[in-house]
């Protein structure tokens, strides 16, 4: 288990490298000169030409992005071009929200979308097992930011029961939790759908190996069957894709959160591109580009450990 | 190949998705003949009117008809979705061919990959599309170079698993070259797998497109775009919900057009693909 947990470790450092290679590159290539944006479009070029330097603009991109790599080790990732606070801050002020919010999808994904998946997979070719998949496979076609404008439709233009948008505090007290319904049931859709097919599919291979038969020929009983010899094998690789989808529910955030005015991170993101605050929008897709390695890294170790076949790989 | 066709057309949800993709595209490519109005001229008067003879799905709030802009709206979706694939396809393909074959190759260009996949999708999408600037070229590129990673590992698989077959060793035997072995021997064998994921990638890139869209991250106003049209409604959901709703029917019906499309092929070339994709 130690020389796997070293040498995927080994793996990961590459991948951040190129990650802060990627995030800066792109940041880099954007239209338009920086500088003119904060001086305004009247400023005087010795001026530009000053701030440019004071930004360290006018170096070459090597140096830049060597200097941005250092200073990102220490936790700093500039200030922002509007409120001229550290994009740290920002991000930082913002990423309880997020957290919040894929938290809350992922136990909604996980509490729906298993015990659909079982369902479907117990009875299957019933009417259960064609509705579930049909929901589920239906799910995966739409447009999240659809399912969220039909949501609010629905729920809270036409019926009032809840909020259209914002954060109302803490999850675990009325009003947080009466906000925080929409925008997380909204982004586990796609979880949801794709946690019950996986289920569905490994609980029907796994129901039937031998020694889901030899439980049943011993006289075990079926509840016990199902829940004790087979979901606990058919559910390895679901725990890696709870994983992964933790991950997809943090750039998900980014619409949920721009249409619910969710506070968080992707919302920061979103607003800061439409107003061109590239040091922010920098900060905020390397936040959540390493936090998705990281995320991949603790689900292959934990796979890893689950299932020792993976180590000899 | 004649029972894998026979799979595929014994396949209902295969047959349907096809039957809705190729209506879209009928639709788009006589938008012009079949639209009942011009999807861009505004007539205050007839602004956010419901469902009529005239104005089949309503109108907008600028009385623009939405039917007639989701015509207009299915050439822009089915071009971005299907060039984005193209975009990822080729490049990711590339990748992979040379990361499979060349020893050397692979651990650089795999290392890349990973990077990208780094990123959610969404997210990098969104990225590019901020450096970029919004353009119907760039929101191609950027939902193209999403899936360049996972075409790669598609191709590369193939690769690894079919350098080693016999044909493949006889051809290197008998003297072909490189590109050769790669162009006429490798590739032609890998297509299967290529073909249900790039039906299956173009479902995605539809999807990805309008999100970009609904995010004012795409095509610019005037033009009809789906995602922008779900958008613009939002403001009059309450009075008007057919704005928002009826655009985001049309990119849910393709886009499962292509995932049943992709879930057809799948079955029809290749079964023990079936087993893989369910993981």
């Amino acid at each position: 288990m130690w020389r796997y947990a070293v040498r995927r470790l080994a793996l990961t450092a590459p991948v951040l490298l190129g990650v802060s290679v990627l995030v800066f590159a792109i940041m880099h290539v954007v239209p338009g000169d920086p500088v003119r944006l904060i001086a305004g479009p009247d400023a005087p070029e010795e001026v530009v030409a000053r701030m440019r330097a004071e930004l360290g603009l006018d170096r070459p991109l090597h140096v830049q992005y060597l200097s941005f790599l250092g200073r990102a080790l220490q936790g700093d990732l500039g200030h922002s071009l509007r409120s001229r606070a550290a994009v740290v801050d920002e991000i930082m002020a913002r990423f309880p929200a997020t957290l919040e919010l894929t938290t809350v999808s992922m136990l909604i994904a996980v509490l729906l979308g298993i015990p659909l998946g079982l369902v479907s997979a117990v009875r299957r070719a019933t009417w259960v097992d064609y509705a579930a998949m049909g929901a589920s496979l239906s799910t995966l076609s739409m447009p999240i930011f659809w399912v969220a404008i039909v949501a609010i439709w629905i729920f809270s233009l036409s019926l009032g029961w809840l909020p259209v948008s914002g954060r109302g505090g803490p999850v675990w007290e009325w009003n947080g939790f009466r906000h925080i319904v929409l925008p997380a049931c909204t982004l586990a859709t796609t979880s949801v759908a794709i946690i019950s097919r996986l289920t569905r599919s490994g609980m029907l291979e796994v129901l039937g190996r031998e020694y889901v038969v030899t439980a049943r020929a011993k006289g075990v009983a079926e509840v016990r069957v199902v829940g004790k010899h087979a979901l606990k094998n058919a559910l390895i690789p679901v725990v890696t894709v709870v994983g992964l989808q933790y991950g997809f529910l943090l750039g998900g955030a980014v619409v949920t959160e721009t249409i619910f005015a969710w506070p968080g991170v992707g919302r920061l993101a979103m607003t800061s591109i439409l107003q061109r605050d590239y040091p922010v929008v920098q900060g905020c897709v390397l936040l959540v580009a390493v936090l998705f390695v990281l995320i991949n890294l603790a689900v292959d170790l934990l796979y890893g450990w689950l299932d020792p076949r993976i180590r000899y790989e | 190949m004649s029972s894998a066709w026979r799979r595929f057309t014994t396949h209902r949800l295969a047959l349907l998705g096809l039957g809705v993709i190729l209506g879209f595209v009928l639709l788009a490519a006589f938008a012009p003949y079949v639209a009942p109005h011009d999807p861009i001229r505004q007539s205050l008067p007839h602004a956010l009117t419901g469902p009529s003879r005239r104005f089949p799905l309503g109108t907008d709030e600028f009385g623009r008809c939405v039917l007639s802009r989701i015509l207009y709206g299915a050439r822009l979706s089915l071009l971005v979705g299907v060039i984005a694939t193209a975009i990822g396809a080729t490049l990711g393909t590339l990748a992979g061919l040379l990361a499979g074959y060349f020893r050397r190759l692979d651990g650089p260009i795999m290392r890349a990959m990973d990077v990208l996949l780094a990123f959610p999708g969404i997210l990098l999408a969104i990225a590019v599309m901020a450096a970029l600037g919004p353009s119907l070229p760039n929101v191609m590129i950027a939902v193209g170079i999403r899936s360049i990673p996972s075409f790669a590992r598609v191709t590369r698989s193939m690769v690894l698993s079919l350098k080693e077959l016999e044909f493949v060793l006889s051809a290197r035997a008998v003297g072909a070259g490189h590109p050769r072995v790669l162009w006429h021997h490798i590739l032609p064998n890998s297509v299967s797998p290529l073909l249900v994921f790039s039906s299956m990638q173009v479902a995605t890139s539809i999807l990805l497109a309008a999100i970009l869209s609904f995010l004012g991250l795409g095509v610019q106003p005037p033009t009809p775009e789906w995602g922008k049209m779900v958008s613009d409604g939002r403001a009059y959901l309450l009075e008007a919900p057919y704005v928002s709703l009826f655009p985001g029917l049309a990119i849910f019906f393709t886009v499962m057009g292509f995932n049943c499309l992709g879930d057809g092929l799948r079955d029809a070339l290749d079964p023990r693909l079936r087993a893989k994709a369910a993981e």
